[in-house]
């Protein structure tokens, strides 16, 4: 079953490529919908008290590496598939059809791309691991080159590609240091957290894990990539790869990270930089968010933000922030690829996504803005939608930590406010400013008297609808995700346990 | 020289059988390579090169099936130590066959279409194979420079085929210069090796040098060898006629020497050092790693300026000995399998990508800038993509078989102590990335030159397909061919340890 959640997408995936863009849309729609229900169901039979991976499939792959074909589903990627997946359909609806091939070839690599990060939550073998994590980059750079916006799509997506590289390819060695100097018996994670390698060694490998999952998430300052390729991604890839892609680099902290280097100390102890770093990006992502008038910017210092949530959570090292680390992933994975579908809405519908050259929408378009609140106040974490829980409980795993660093990240809090409401009133609901009135007889004439503008359909907003309805579960019940974590059955010690 | 007499005498009938049994594969090759050129004197001009051709392939496909034969009952040493039939041998033996007889599916046409068809051109292929496969069967320092001689003098030739075209003369001349000037650094290390030791055969050099550092005609030797064999692999900084004689030969013989002159050479140096010299493994072994150091970083940022494709394949290839020399230094065992399995990846992934610039070739010359594959992708999408998978293999992505390779070469490397080579090596990998993407970008963004579409005929077809297939294929499940790899490298690491 396991294997079908990630081989449906890519199979699938190869098989639209040769297809005419309608009927490639359907299948390929199909393909997603049905690797949705697959991973929905393992989601289901998924067995909340026991430990260790669940539905493993275990064969030999490599006998001369002894690295296995290892898949395992444990209580945190579970929500990982399921989350990858709903993405994942939700990004092949969201992508219009042309009456060209091109459709075709941008539903089969999104597919890919699905299939790829699955193989990364399934995981439980080092080698297979990195196998995914860099085969779905060969996707994720099609995409962004041969469909980005903007004027240099080519260069974003080179610069993305070199950037996570440079970080994987150090991953790589880390993962032979590991396998060599540990003397472990295979690359499976168990086995490799029952030896524990010198602290200094530790100290070594964990610097090499390290670079390719910070530059993933993204984490402050290893963000360099995040602007252009954000920007330059079309909408549909921008969902998954905002979405879930940056979970993967989270994901593997809390999987690799945490249970492989239970002390990387020499110089200086690595698990007290990262929870710095995450903190520093909290910030910096919501002033630089604070800064951007471009929407689609905005979020992705946003989401720059959010992650260091993620991170700080992680490395909080107790049950609690890390359980809301997982919650915020999912979380988050929820509330960006609405807020891009929603910039990406607007967008089209008026011309623009320069914030401030946007006012009045609400009245024109109610819909939407009504659709757009929810998700802001989602975002900036209001109680009783989901956000809330997943932050409140990283800051209190956190507090136990560090109170200082926990004060800081608390800045992001505050700012996420500010640069949502501001770009929610802006667009809005503002008058125009005095300057506008001044001119208003010349220059534009006011939201009132603006063409009509077409509000969401009933296909956009059934789109929206389950991350809209998932936000509102999880914020009032977010036992349903939490309780199934507790147990804390990753199959491999982790600290609290 | 009593000793040498009294052998001679009594050189039987049945030894002789059996010695020619051990290096079966060779005779097959030889014998085709005289028929092919008394057939050559006895036809009318017309049908010679198409007989030469379907002589030479013949041989080929016998020569493979002599190793097959020998793979299953061989293994001994034969004339006196002089050569062998053990696995390492048949590895290779297998190797060149291969290589041979895609070199001549796909030359056919090309021949034709620059009316260049004669039959010189496969009785000098078969010459060099032959010499190859001496190269990866001698088991003494003279029947080794037998096989490199070999070999070199038929590349002179073929290198200056194109005979109305100076830029082949050109790199027939500079190619017989700096090859002479390398095999006297060869021979005169030989000399050296021999004063020293006072044998030429390899395992008696084993017995007698010991772990002799201090024996300073033996560290000269050995660094004079070590150069001549840098030449030979085109390894920095012993790799300046390279790009030169790789631009000015016609394609397809740079596409068999690419592959061929690099695996004969690191055939050579894995039976000279590590069979013959193996208590010198810290002198030789730091000699290459220097070695493999330049040519990773000389090769990879020189590549990224270049406008030529048969260049930029030049400089890649530096690249990539690099990576292979970093395999050499690898742990026993472990490290020459590693080196055996990638110089297959090598065979499927080099020679596919020359083989599609094979195709594009006009009538007046080579097309190799940049430009002529703009559009590739519009024009011949399936070549296009292969082309892609082959770039992606030689930058190293999973699942190709660039990438499993690679992996056996590092993690061989890091067992054996050398952690630091694998840093330089993966951070290298990162700016190959750059070049090899490059020829990606032009083949799938430019608009088509019109009236290039190009004729792909089915010997084409069957060589292009099938190294693409492999390409993915053993980069899925590689462990069948790391298997025999294995088993090659077993006799040439046994003797170590």
């Amino acid at each position: 079953m396991l294997t079908d959640i990630w081989l449906v997408p890519v199979v699938g995936g190869i098989l639209v490529a040769f297809l005419p863009s309608h009927f490639g849309k359907w299948v390929a729609a199909l393909t997603a919908a049905l690797a949705l229900g697959i991973a929905a169901y393992a989601a289901y039979a998924f067995d909340p008290t026991a430990h260790g991976y669940q539905f493993v499939e275990q064969v030999r792959w490599i006998p001369q590496l002894k690295a296995d074909y290892y898949l395992g589903l444990d209580s945190v990627s579970v929500w990982l598939i399921v989350l990858n997946a709903l993405i994942g359909l939700i990004a092949v609806l969201a992508t219009p059809t042309l009456r060209e091939m091109r459709t075709s070839r941008f539903l089969a690599l999104l597919l890919v791309m699905e299939g790829g990060m699955a193989g990364v939550f399934l995981s439980v073998d080092l080698i297979l691991f990195y196998f995914f994590w860099e085969a779905m980059l060969i996707p994720a750079y099609f995409l962004l080159w041969l469909w980005g916006e903007g004027p240099r799509p080519l260069f974003a997506a080179l610069k993305f590609v070199l950037f996570t590289l440079a970080g994987s390819l150090l991953m790589l060695v880390g993962i032979i240091g590991e396998f060599v100097f540990t003397g472990s018996a295979s690359f499976n994670l168990p086995d490799l957290a029952k030896h524990q390698a010198g602290p200094e060694i530790q100290f070594g490998l964990f610097f090499l894990f390290a670079v390719a999952f910070v530059v993933k998430v993204p984490v402050f300052p290893f963000h360099g990539w995040l602007r252009d390729a954000y920007l330059a991604a079309p909408t549909p890839m921008l969902l998954l790869f905002a979405g879930v892609m940056g979970k993967t680099g989270a994901y593997a902290m809390l999987r690799i990270l945490i249970p492989l280097f239970h002390n990387p100390t020499w110089l200086w102890n690595w698990n007290g930089v990262l929870p710095v770093l995450a903190v520093l990006g909290i910030v910096w992502g919501a002033l630089m968010a604070l800064a951007q008038t471009d929407m689609k910017a905005l979020v992705a210092y946003s989401s720059l933000s959010h992650m260091g949530f993620i991170v700080l959570g992680i490395f909080s090292f107790n049950a609690l922030g890390q359980q809301g680390a997982v919650l915020q992933m999912v979380n988050h994975g929820l509330i960006v690829p609405a807020l891009f579908l929603l910039v990406a809405w607007i967008q089209q519908r008026t011309g623009t996504r320069d914030r401030s050259a946007l006012f009045g929408l609400a009245p024109r378009l109610p819909v939407l803005a009504g659709v757009f609140l929810v998700v802001t106040l989602a975002a900036l974490g209001l109680p009783g939608l989901n956000s809330f829980v997943g932050e409140f409980m990283v800051l209190l795993g956190a507090w136990a930590f560090s109170p200082v660093l926990t004060a800081v990240a608390c800045l992001g809090l505050v700012l996420a406010p500010v640069y949502m409401l501001r770009l929610f009133q802006g667009a809005m609901y503002a008058p125009p400013t005095g300057e506008d009135l001044a001119h208003g007889h010349e220059g534009h004439t006011g939201a009132a008297a603006a063409p009509p503008l077409l509000d969401l359909r009933a296909p956009e907003l059934a789109l929206l609808a389950p991350l809209v309805v998932l936000m509102f579960i999880i914020g009032l019940y977010p036992d349903l995700l939490t309780r199934l974590m507790s147990v804390a059955t990753l199959g491999i010690a982790l600290p609290w346990q | 020289m009593a000793v040498m007499l009294a052998y001679s005498v009594n050189y039987s009938w049945s030894q002789a059988a059996t010695d020619l049994g051990q290096i079966s594969p060779i005779v097959v090759v030889s014998v085709a390579l005289l028929v092919a050129m008394v057939t050559d004197l006895l036809l009318p001009q017309r049908p010679r090169a198409a007989a030469a051709a379907a002589i030479s392939l013949l041989g080929l496909v016998g020569a493979i099936a002599a190793a097959l034969l020998l793979y299953r009952s061989g293994g001994q040493s034969a004339y006196s130590q002089f050569a062998t039939g053990d696995h390492f041998a048949v590895y290779f033996h297998v190797l060149f066959a291969l290589l041979g007889i895609m070199t001549i599916l796909i030359t056919h046409p090309y021949l034709a279409k620059r009316k260049l068809l004669q039959p010189e051109f496969y009785i000098l292929l078969l010459a060099a194979t032959d010499g190859m496969m001496v190269m990866g069967a001698a088991t003494s320092l003279v029947s080794t420079f037998l096989g490199l001689e070999l070999l070199s003098i038929s590349l002179y030739v073929m290198a200056g085929y194109a005979r109305r075209d100076t830029r082949s003369q050109e790199a027939g001349v500079k190619y017989l210069l700096i090859g002479g000037f390398a095999s006297a650094f060869v021979l005169y290390g030989m000399a050296l090796v021999y004063g020293a030791t006072g044998s030429t055969v390899l395992a008696r050099i084993a017995a007698a040098s010991g772990s002799d550092s201090g024996n300073n005609l033996l560290i000269l030797g050995v660094l004079l060898m070590g150069i001549g064999f840098a030449f030979k692999v085109s390894a920095a900084p012993f790799q300046m006629w390279t790009p030169d004689v790789y631009e000015g030969s016609p394609i397809p013989v740079t596409a068999f020497m690419s592959v061929g002159t690099k695996a004969a050479a690191f055939a050579m140096i894995i039976r000279v050092f590590q069979q013959g010299l193996p208590g010198l493994s810290q002198d030789w072994g730091a000699f290459l790693a220097f070695v493999a150091v330049a040519s990773m970083v000389i090769g990879n940022l020189a590549a990224i300026v270049q406008q030529s494709l048969k260049r930029l394949l030049a400089y890649s290839g530096i690249a990539q000995a690099g990576y292979i020399l970093v395999g050499v230094l690898g742990s026993n065992g472990a490290g020459q399998a590693a080196v055996l399995f990638y110089l297959f990846a090598y065979l499927f992934m080099n020679f596919g990508a020359f083989a599609i610039l094979i195709l594009m070739a006009g009538p007046l010359g080579d097309r190799d800038r940049f430009e002529d594959l703009d559009g590739l992708g519009y024009r011949h999408p399936v070549l296009a993509g292969i082309m892609t998978l082959f770039m992606f293999s030689l930058a190293g992505f999973p699942p190709t078989v660039g990438f499993i390779g690679k992996f056996f070469l590092f993690s061989a490397a890091v067992a054996n102590g050398y952690t630091w080579l694998v840093v330089v090596a993966v951070l290298m990998s990162v700016v190959s990335v750059y070049y090899y993407f490059r020829v990606v970008v032009h083949m799938w963004t430019r608009p088509a030159v019109e009236g290039t579409r190009f004729h792909v005929p089915a010997g084409a077809i069957l060589v292009i397909g099938a190294a693409g297939i492999m390409a993915i294929l053993l980069g899925i499940l590689p462990s069948v061919l790391f298997g025999f790899a294995q088993l090659g490298a077993a006799p040439v690491s046994a003797a170590g340890h």
